[in-house]
């Protein structure tokens, strides 16, 4: 198990290694540089001072050569600067990573402790209205737009009722775990509600499939209470695809989202990423792209490793008789 | 009990259906796919039941276990386990009787079995419900069991998971767990069909052999007379949700009134019998949709008369204190 661990890890950096060349080729890939902006932003800038400017900061060098230093520089350790922000690029990610980790640590535990049970009180349900009226639910939450959501929550909680804060990561001059979390609140309601809905429906959709099965009817058979034939049989084979699919969604949870941060002005990971693409802050959406990149790896490893623990017919190699 | 008289089992009876009718709803139009069975089992006998695919042999064993899909449903009649009407009892009482009372096995030894909790836990969780044994109680106990279903090492394959274990491995797996709190019925849905036929037959030798060691009695169906001729002392014939024939195996076998059961038996392959092409039925089992009026076998039989097609024939004593229900068996023998 664990020697399978450390080669999946290492698989891992392999596919880390090929997707920072082909994040950075995009990036370099992209219409206009740091200079154009800068030459643009200045107009007593002559043609012949950008010229300058990129040779300085080797803009004009291949790509492949750029990345090649780009590559030595990072293995050391060295990120480089954020153009906009005028630090080192790790110390303007690693507290917004904070942040995002914060957010959707808690609202994908949210979506969880909502989604989960009512997958299961509805997949017993099936075919009924009341599992309709989940069902009908959980599809509103996926397809409800986040801004109008952010919005109405917005709207009730902070405006008309006043029990919540719009937006912020905190009130300005207090230091408190209680006024963060405060200002997590609606954020963290707002991507739950969103991410539940399809959760929901997994989880409903693997319990109505085990249900099915012979062995269930066969619990049932024993004379086992309907709580032990739904606990102990049912449920155990349903959470291991669900816990699958949920797994594989955690990694993308930390790339952000972008319109939630937006709307609650959180500093998140989506935000900087985006705002680094736009101000052409090559740095910061480098790095920023590799780590949702290597979380998502990580995440699909855990999600494998769960799997096999959930399930016993999963060898971890991969392939089962 | 004189068996001249009634096809009546030789002991005590144990199991009595008094005209169980089962129902399903299909397209919001309920069907009747089981209609007024009647039949009784003794104590410590076998009784088989069969039937070909569709004619209602499993949904009579799910009614009896009260575990009908939920379409299905018991629209009439009375399932007599030892004295009370299981048929009548609530959810808590009758749940209280599965496997401790009336316990199964499945047709399919692979799907029957929890894939993710060990064979063991699979086994201890009957005791631990029926017996209040503890955990560890409990799973000496299946450890005795797995060793009385004949499974070697049972203590290196008590932590197995079923996906390790063979077919036959498991559908012992299946019969520890069903007679794990020593039902006095054990009901056996085509307890082979799925498996190797050398495999089958230690199936049926442990079947007999546990049968004489717990004094249970058996209800085994199958569509399969060489595994019915192996374990029943007396047959069950069923048509359409129908019973046409009951009587001692023996005689069922060697001399069928019915002409159904006639041509199940023709249907059937022998080794060292003529080679050439089986005899068939036939025709189709009728849907249960199609209104039955007359005998259901009627369309099929080349013996049918007007008679047949106009009025259901009730169970009449054959010859060889056989019970049949064909107009021509109650002509042969008369009133």
């Amino acid at each position: 198990m664990i020697r399978v661990i450390a080669g999946r890890s290492l698989e891992s950096l392999v596919v880390l290694l090929l997707m920072s060349l082909v994040i950075y080729a995009l990036i370099g890939l992209m219409p206009g540089d740091p200079i154009d902006l800068m030459v643009q932003g200045d107009p007593r800038l002559t043609p012949a001072d950008a010229a300058r400017l990129k040779a300085l900061y080797g803009l004009d060098r291949p790509l492949l050569e750029r990345y090649g230093n780009w590559l030595l520089a990072a293995l050391g350790g060295e990120f480089g600067y954020s153009r906009l922000h005028n630090q080192p690029a790790l110390a303007v990610i690693l507290p917004r990573l904070g942040n995002t980790c914060w957010l959707m640590g808690a609202s994908f535990l949210l979506s969880l402790a909502i989604a989960l049970p009512i997958g299961v009180w509805s997949a017993l349900r099936a075919r009924t209205g009341a599992d309709y009226a989940v069902n009908l639910a959980a599809l509103a939450g996926i397809s409800l737009p986040t801004f109008w959501l952010a919005l109405m929550l917005i709207t009730l909680f902070a405006v008309q009722l006043q029990w919540l804060p719009a937006g912020g990561l905190q009130t300005i001059g207090v230091e408190s775990v209680a006024d963060r979390a405060r200002h997590l609140v609606l954020p963290v309601v707002c991507l739950a509600v969103t991410h539940a809905g399809a959760y929901t429906r997994f989880m409903r959709a693997a319990m109505v499939e085990v249900l099915r099965l012979d062995f269930v009817r066969a619990a049932r058979a024993k004379g086992l209470s309907e709580t032990r034939v739904l606990f102990a049989h049912a449920l155990p084979n349903a959470l291991a695809p669900t816990v699958t699919v949920v797994a594989l969604s955690f990694g993308a949870l930390f790339s952000g989202a972008l319109v939630t941060e937006t709307m609650f002005a959180q500093l998140g990971m989506g935000k900087l990423v985006y705002d680094s693409i736009m101000g052409n802050d090559y740095n910061v959406a480098l790095v920023a792209l590799l780590l949702a990149t290597a979380l998502t790896l990580a995440a699909n490893l855990a999600a494998d490793v769960l799997y096999a623990w959930l399930d016993p017919r999963v060898t971890f190699a991969g392939r089962t008789p | 009990m004189d068996r001249e008289l009634d096809g009546a089992p030789l002991t005590a009876p144990l199991l009595e259906l008094d005209g169980l009718t089962v129902a399903v709803t299909v397209a919001g139009r309920s069907v009747t796919v089981v209609d007024g069975l009647a039949f009784a089992l003794g104590t410590g006998e076998t009784l088989g039941l069969v039937g070909e695919s569709g004619s209602g042999k499993t949904m009579t064993a799910l009614a009896i276990m009260r575990l009908l899909p939920p379409a299905a449903r018991i629209a009439g009649g009375r399932v007599q386990l030892a004295g009370e009407d299981l048929a009548a009892l609530d959810e808590g009482a009758m749940r209280r009787r599965r496997g401790r009372r009336v316990a199964m096995i499945f047709q399919e030894p692979i799907t029957a079995l929890d894939p993710v909790m060990t064979v063991g836990n699979q086994i201890a969780e009957v005791l631990v419900a029926h017996d209040g044994l503890t955990r560890r109680q409990a799973r000496a106990e299946a450890m005795a069991l797995l060793d009385a279903v004949g499974i070697a090492l049972p203590a290196a394959r008590l932590d197995e998971y079923p996906h390790r274990l063979s077919g036959g491995m498991r559908q012992r797996i299946g019969i520890a767990a069903a007679i794990a709190a020593r039902p006095a019925l054990l009901i056996a849905d085509e307890p082979t069909t799925a498996l190797d036929v050398t495999v089958q037959a230690e199936i049926v030798d442990l079947l007999l052999e546990l049968q004489a060691r717990l004094g249970m009695a058996i209800l085994v169906i199958s569509h399969n007379l060489g595994l019915i001729s192996e374990l029943a002392d007396r047959i069950a014939v069923i048509y359409a949700g129908r019973l046409v024939e009951i009587g001692a195996a023996t005689d069922v076998l060697a001399a069928p009134a019915h002409p159904y059961t006639r041509g199940l038996i023709a249907a059937t392959p022998r080794i060292g019998g003529p080679r050439g092409r089986l005899a068939t039925i036939p025709g189709m089992v009728p849907g249960f949709a199609e209104s039955a009026v007359g005998c259901r076998f009627a369309p099929r039989c080349t013996l049918a008369f007007d008679r047949c097609r106009s009025e259901v024939p009730a169970l009449a004593a054959a010859a060889g204190g056989r019970h049949a229900a064909c107009h021509l068996v109650a002509a042969e023998v008369g009133p």
